[in-house]
């Protein structure tokens, strides 16, 4: 038998970023570095409209020209809780050069139309452990 | 003897399973009539030095061209990954699901995955 364990790294988020007016600017790399995605909860429940929410792995994306590697539609006057896997052993998806995030009303890699109402979001990352 | 329970389980996480082996950038039809996704997945396991980019449209097969036309859901799977999406309201496609996989995210970009990749879409 050959067996190999990692370090326990924690499953959990170890932080949680709440922005309460998300809109078609991007906030970029939030974590400040390569991290770890596992769950965005947007609420778009006081917004009449369909919103996208739109994640980079890149430090400085331009909204409207580059091109979202996650993207989810929200619905109207709705939130939704978004879970993410891909990193089996941490948790996530991995953002391995850093998460950027934006959320416009149009999708693609050229909707960049702001909503009327920005939605809040939260996001629970794991830092640095990609 | 221990009291036993059974509860129905409504259909909320949907009630198919639909398995794309091998997609690329030729569009798949996932179902030609509006839906709600609930859980999908893309397994780029075979593929180690590209990611692998799940597009699904809330359109028609013929509505869509690959590269062009602006998807509704991306989601992306690092090399040699599986990446998962799931939400328990899921994700309402008013029209129809057509699903395509290419390197690229966005809009654009209609590189296929240089080995089989396959995406699972619960709806």
């Amino acid at each position: 038998m050959a067996i190999t364990q990692t370090p326990k790294l924690p499953l959990c988020a170890t932080r949680v970023t709440k922005d309460t007016a998300a809109t078609n600017s991007s906030v970029k790399n939030i974590d400040l570095t390569a991290t770890n995605l596992l769950s965005v909860h947007v609420d778009n429940s006081s917004y009449a409209t369909l919103v996208y929410w739109k994640a980079w792995d890149h430090v400085d994306p331009v909204v409207g020209t580059t091109p979202p590697d996650y993207q989810v539609p929200i619905p109207a006057n709705g939130n939704r809780t978004i879970h993410l896997r891909g990193n089996l052993s941490l948790g996530g998806v991995r953002m391995k050069n850093g998460l950027s995030y934006a959320v416009t009303t149009d999708p693609g890699t050229t909707g960049n139309s702001a909503p009327a109402t920005p939605p809040t979001i939260y996001i629970r990352s794991t830092a640095g452990v990609v | 003897m221990p009291t036993l329970i059974q509860s129905t389980v409504l259909g909320a996480l949907g009630s198919t399973l639909t398995t794309l082996a091998g997609l690329d950038s030729t569009k798949q039809a996932v179902k030609t009539s509006s839906a709600t996704v609930y859980f999908v997945t893309l397994d780029n396991s075979q593929n180690l030095g590209t990611n692998a980019v799940l597009k699904l449209y809330d359109a028609a097969l013929g509505s869509v061209t690959v590269g062009t036309t602006a998807p509704t859901l991306v989601l992306t799977a690092h090399p040699g990954e599986i990446a998962e999406k799931h939400d328990d309201q899921g994700i309402a496609f008013g029209t129809a699901i057509t699903a395509a996989c290419v390197q690229e995210g966005g809009d654009g970009g209609t590189t296929n995955p240089p080995k089989s990749v396959t995406a699972e879409i619960l709806h």
